[in-house]
């Protein structure tokens, strides 16, 4: 498919009629559109999205409102008329392709999309098609399925990271869509249109064998399993449905949470903020009454300060008098002593009597020490009485109460401004979500807790009812067998009827999986070759694909990268759309709106090299900080065949105007 | 899509492999049906498939009383 002509009118910032012709040169094959934010690249994208599909998509991937997609002024002058137009051809056929809405005649102001008339036509080679063949004819040049690989917008090649996490649910809705685009579909509906068409074969060919003598008791067995399977059949029907119910209750509940998001953030503040107040109002309890005993105690810690020097001079008085009797003891027996020389005068070492000189010396001495030992005089009554008092004050004793006391009043004033605090932001908050039930958004949360693990059970269900349903098709295709095999059930219609569909059936169950490993292949290698253009790290080796088509990193010993960057995202995610078109599709366009917007300078100069070999047509929508008109362009000036600008008329109207 | 990721070439390479023997004209229309509808909103391709494969069961009862 290529593009040749879009026609807009009147959508979104485009007012009035508005035209642009696309490449058709097979080297000159880059369209570049440039805009500012805001000014309508995605509303471009959008357009074409539109004129194919019936669909404009905002951010995330939420569709547009019809009402939203009429331009603002127009409907402003009540125009609500807007329309698409593109011209495109497709293996050799020219395709006119018009799609309009219309404000229904009885809608003053229409709000719904239910209050426009759309209306879309087609011409092939100048021939109208009509009716539900229009969107067969699109879907064969182009499905819906697969436009998500060449209409899309740059800053969503992120959530192809959800490919490379096992079992996530968007992952899984990719790799759903990317299968789709690949073929596998034209395998899966073969399968199962088999599966139903062997079915009603084998009915036929039991209720033939029946008239056969030696097939009469295959025939009995496979009526059972036939109704073994119709019931099998209903049940995972039936679990299928309430999968699908209990999957939208969840969808709505996110969808409803997400709406509440932020609310539930300050839910959750509210209620840490809660629980930190409950906690310092208890440790403000606990001190209070660590205060109250304190202050029982307190008189003792301040007396103390002032009783303790007294107590130490009363202790150092004591000690005095009591050296005092010590030393007056020492007199006394020196006294004893040389009044036993005055009273017995004879030497006893040398017992000759002592001299009458050295007597007057020794009653000197006697009369000296006797006034010492009368200075050293006690009385014990004194030291009783010092021991008595400081006996009393060693009662008064401290454990600083009053450092103590004074900590807590600090740590008590520190906790009543938290709690100010807290109270107030507590007050701005509820002030906040003051009219949305908080405790509905957390049931809201448990409910769809309540629904994940029923959806669990129920798909664990369906995955045991499909193993029994195949393990009966076995048995089943036995039975048929030994049906077929009889002598009477031989070259019969019924036989020869049931030995086809079970082929068939055999033949494309087989090949799903057998395609789907060969895509799987062929996706990893286009996207690996794209990856060693597109990096700037020349050492890793490739890229690896996992079930889903997440693509990983392989480094130069071989091993998977753990980190990856944005960049390197954006460039893996850029492969794997490569390689994804290169495999799903012979030719076509390809739309990008910001690709570029994660890429540091040479990631920019490889992937603007690149870009015009993804495909045939390559439309860039893009402003100045993504590419530099004066510096990037010299990368692929020679591949570029037009060259757009979106100018702005007004905040609401913006007009496209060609610059080359 | 190489010849190796085509769906169509994936069936008759599987059909050899197996030794299934189904007349590789009768894949060909199957798939073909398949293919063209695939992305339809409303297939109607039971029937399609019917026909195809009710011509082959009368010309194999066909050949068989031949």
């Amino acid at each position: 498919m290529k593009l040749q002509e879009l026609t807009i009118y009147n959508f979104m910032p485009y007012k009035g009629e508005q035209k642009i012709e696309f490449p058709q040169h097979e080297t000159q094959n880059v369209m570049l559109l440039f805009g500012d934010n805001m000014r309508g690249k995605t509303s471009f994208l959008n357009s074409i999205r539109w004129g194919f599909y019936g669909l404009a998509l905002g951010r995330h991937l939420r569709e547009i409102p019809r009402a939203n997609l009429v331009n603002s002024i127009a409907a402003a002058n009540d125009d609500w008329s807007m329309s698409i137009m593109l011209k495109f051809t497709h293996e050799n056929r020219q395709y006119e392709l018009r799609r309009q809405i219309d404000k229904k005649n009885h809608v003053s102001v229409p709000k719904n999309d239910g209050d426009f008339n759309e209306s879309i036509g087609l011409k092939i080679d100048n021939e109208v098609i009509t009716g539900d063949l229009i969107v067969n004819e699109i879907n064969q040049v182009t499905p819906a399925e697969i436009s998500r690989f060449f209409l899309f917008d740059g800053e969503l090649l992120q959530e192809y990271e959800n490919l490379l996490v096992e079992q996530s649910e968007q992952g899984d809705k990719i790799k759903e869509h990317i299968e789709q685009a690949l073929g596998v579909p034209a395998l899966v509906n073969g399968r199962n249109e088999f599966t139903s068409l062997l079915k009603d074969a084998r009915r036929i060919q039991t209720r033939d064998a029946k008239n056969s003598s030696d097939a009469k008791m295959y025939a009995e067995q496979q009526r059972v399993n036939e109704s073994k399977q119709t019931t099998l059949e209903k049940d995972i029907k039936d679990l299928e449905i309430q999968q699908r119910d209990v999957q939208k209750q969840i969808d709505d509940i996110e969808d409803q949470l997400k709406n509440t998001e932020a609310v539930q953030k300050k839910k959750h503040t509210l209620d840490v903020l809660k629980r930190e107040r409950e906690t310092i109002e208890t440790q403000l309890a606990y001190d209070a009454d660590e205060q109250r005993e304190l202050f029982q105690a307190a008189w003792k810690d301040v007396l103390f300060k002032g009783v303790q020097p007294l107590v130490n001079s009363l202790k150092n008085k004591r000690d005095s008098l009591l050296n005092a009797t010590k030393a007056k003891a020492v007199l006394d027996s020196k006294i004893t002593d040389l009044q036993k020389s005055l009273d017995d005068p004879i030497c006893p070492t040398c017992t000759q009597n002592i001299p009458q000189n050295e007597m007057n010396v020794i009653e000197k001495k006697i009369i000296e020490l006797k006034a010492e030992a009368e200075l050293s005089h006690v009385d014990i009554d004194d030291v009783t009485a010092i021991n008595s008092q400081i006996d009393k004050l060693a009662k008064i004793k401290s454990s600083n109460e009053g450092s103590r006391i004074c900590e807590l009043v600090t740590k008590q004033r520190k906790m009543q401004v938290s709690i100010i605090k807290i109270e107030t932001e507590l007050d701005d908050i509820e002030e906040e979500i003051r009219g949305f039930d908080t405790d509905q958004i957390m049931r809201q949360r448990e409910k769809k807790d309540r629904l994940g693990n029923q959806l669990f059970k129920l798909e664990s269900d369906i995955k045991d009812t499909k193993g029994l349903l195949s393990k009966l098709g076995e048995t089943q295709a036995h039975i048929s067998t030994l049906i077929s095999k009889s002598t009477g059930s031989q070259g019969q219609s019924s036989t020869i009827r049931v030995n086809l569909y079970q082929d068939l059936e055999v033949l494309f169950k087989t090949g799903i999986d057998d395609l789907r490993d060969a895509l799987r292949e062929q996706v990893a290698t286009y996207a690996s070759n794209a990856f060693s253009e597109l990096t700037t790290e020349k050492t890793y080796t490739g890229l690896e694909i996992n079930k889903s088509y997440g693509l990983s990193i392989v480094d130069h010993t071989g091993q998977i990268l753990k980190e990856r960057s944005a960049g390197a995202e954006q460039i893996v995610a850029l492969s794997l759309i490569d390689g994804l078109n290169k495999t799903a599709r012979k030719t076509g366009p390809i739309v990008m709106d910001t690709p570029l917007g994660r890429l540091d300078p040479k990631h920019r100069s490889n992937v603007l090299k690149y870009l015009p070999k993804m495909a045939d047509q390559v439309i860039l929508l893009v402003h100045e900080g993504e590419i530099d008109p004066g510096r990037d362009l010299s990368n692929f000036a020679e591949r570029i065949g037009a060259r757009y600008q979106i100018e702005r008329i007004s905040a609401t109207e913006s007009q496209i105007v060609r610059s080359n | 899509m190489t010849h190796k990721s085509d769906p169509l070439a994936v069936l008759l390479r599987l059909n050899s492999e197996l030794g299934m023997n189904i007349d590789e004209s009768l894949i060909e229309e199957c798939y073909q049906v398949q293919k063209d509808h695939q992305y339809d909103k409303d297939r109607n391709t039971v029937t399609k498939i019917q026909a195809i494969v009710e011509e082959r069961v009368v010309e194999k009862q066909g050949s068989n009383l031949i």
